[in-house]
């Protein structure tokens, strides 16, 4: 029975597993590997995952670890360029600093330590509370906030970023933490 | 978009889609599932349990630990590697995993210029020479082999190995044609002779792959609480 159940959450799982792996990671084959990895050593628990109650949550905790651990690769092919699928609309000169600016971004991510890289997938794409992620990085909320923050002051001061003149987010709480301001953020 | 947390979750909405496809993934990871069965159980590698091979599984009889009693190992929570194989294939499956990585790192690599061109990617799969030999096959003088992996440690070995490369498993090394070339064929890994005790000690492991494209690494192994371990590099090493 267990075991049709993780064939199962295998089938119904992975792509979104990958598109985390992915996200943090930077790298396909680093993806495939980590996924790959947390799935086979979660089967081995697999019994016990289920009777925790919410096996998503456990391998999820278990990718974004794996990929703590996992040795960097440079990823070569890996460049960023500007996605495929673009408005098709003609585009002009705010869309095409739009663009720029969030193909600027993620090429800005891969240079993010891990964990800070981490913390802002798991808020700005699986759109995790705080508390959750916490919990998946082990650590205290406040830490998440902290990261986040230090991860958006290593993009904003960049060069190259900087010229955008992005505000920080820092006037408005993001929506899932618990904190009503990040006054611990002004640094 | 005016918000610099808003251009970062813009610019995960973008990527995202860049993902790899699942169905490679699913088919590896049930496919593997499947070999791995009758699941194993944790053996420390010092433990004074006793082991019983039972087909290419590895049960443990008069009560041995069982893995879901601990939590160090919880895959969710730390990055530890069950020390739940022989002690042979626990030593060899972690330099084997080592040595694979180091090897084929991209342009990291001293080995990379020569070996698989790829973008810093093990290659899907490989072949390991079942009979251990002396210096991993590089010793000067009369050659010194050790007993073929057992049955049950091969398996051990694929199955830990089996996120990173496929294993397939030969009696001898087989004939390198002048034209082969990296990628042609899989590359043939030798291991060194397993050495006695707790370590620290060295364990080599020599590669070929393609016409006179070889390689040799050695690795200081040591049991550090229970669990084996590559705490660095040692001696001989060399490149073909």
């Amino acid at each position: 029975m267990a075991d049709t159940d993780f064939a199962d959450y295998v089938h119904a799982r992975t792509a979104g597993l990958l598109r985390l792996a992915y996200l943090i990671s930077g790298d396909r084959h680093t993806a495939e590997d980590i996924v790959q990895e947390a799935l086979l050593r979660a089967h081995r628990h697999w019994d016990r995952v289920v009777r925790n109650g919410d096996p998503h949550a456990y391998v999820r905790r278990a990718v974004v670890n794996q990929h703590r651990s996992w040795r960097r690769r440079r990823a070569s092919t890996e460049l960023a360029v500007a996605p495929a699928g673009m408005p098709t609309t003609a585009p002009t000169a705010d869309s095409q600093e739009s663009v720029a600016a969030r193909d600027l971004t993620w090429r800005l991510l891969d240079e993010l330590p891990r964990q800070q890289r981490a913390v802002l997938v798991l808020r700005y794409y699986e759109d995790l509370p705080d508390a959750e992620i916490a919990e998946i990085l082990g650590c205290a909320r406040g830490t998440v906030r902290s990261l986040a923050t230090r991860a958006f002051a290593r993009l904003r001061e960049h060069p190259d970023l900087s010229r955008y003149g992005l505000p920080d987010p820092a006037s408005t709480p993001h929506p899932s933490s618990e904190s009503p301001s990040l006054t611990e953020e002004s640094s | 978009m005016n918000r610099i947390d808003e251009l970062v979750r813009a610019s995960l909405d973008d990527h995202a889609d860049e993902a790899p496809l699942a169905a490679p993934v699913v088919t590896r990871v049930l496919n593997r599932r499947a070999r791995r069965r009758p699941g194993r159980l944790a053996v420390a590698a010092v433990a004074a349990s006793t082991v019983a091979v039972v087909g290419i599984g590895i049960a443990v009889v008069g009560g041995g630990s069982d893995s879901t009693n601990r939590p160090a190992s919880d895959p969710a929570f730390a990055d530890n590697s069950e020390a739940d194989v022989s002690r042979t294939a626990a030593i060899y499956s972690l330099t084997l995993e080592r040595f694979l990585r180091d090897s084929f790192r991209g342009e990291e690599s001293a080995q990379s210029e020569k070996t698989y061109r790829t973008e810093g990617r093990v290659p899907p799969a490989i072949q390991i020479v079942s009979r251990p030999e002396k210096d991993a096959g590089w010793a000067d003088g009369k050659r010194e082999f050790g007993d073929p992996l057992s049955p049950e440690d091969r398996a051990a070995i694929e199955a830990e190995l089996s996120p990173l490369t496929e294993v397939e498993w030969i009696q001898k090394m087989p004939r390198i044609d002048p034209d082969d070339r990296p990628g042609d064929t899989p590359p043939v890994i030798t291991l060194g002779l397993l050495p006695d005790g707790d370590g620290p000690a060295d364990l080599s492991l020599s590669a070929i792959h393609g016409f006179a494209n070889g390689w040799l690494t050695t690795y200081v192994v040591e049991a550090v609480d229970g669990e084996w371990k590559v705490t660095g590099t040692g001696v001989p090493s060399g490149v073909t």
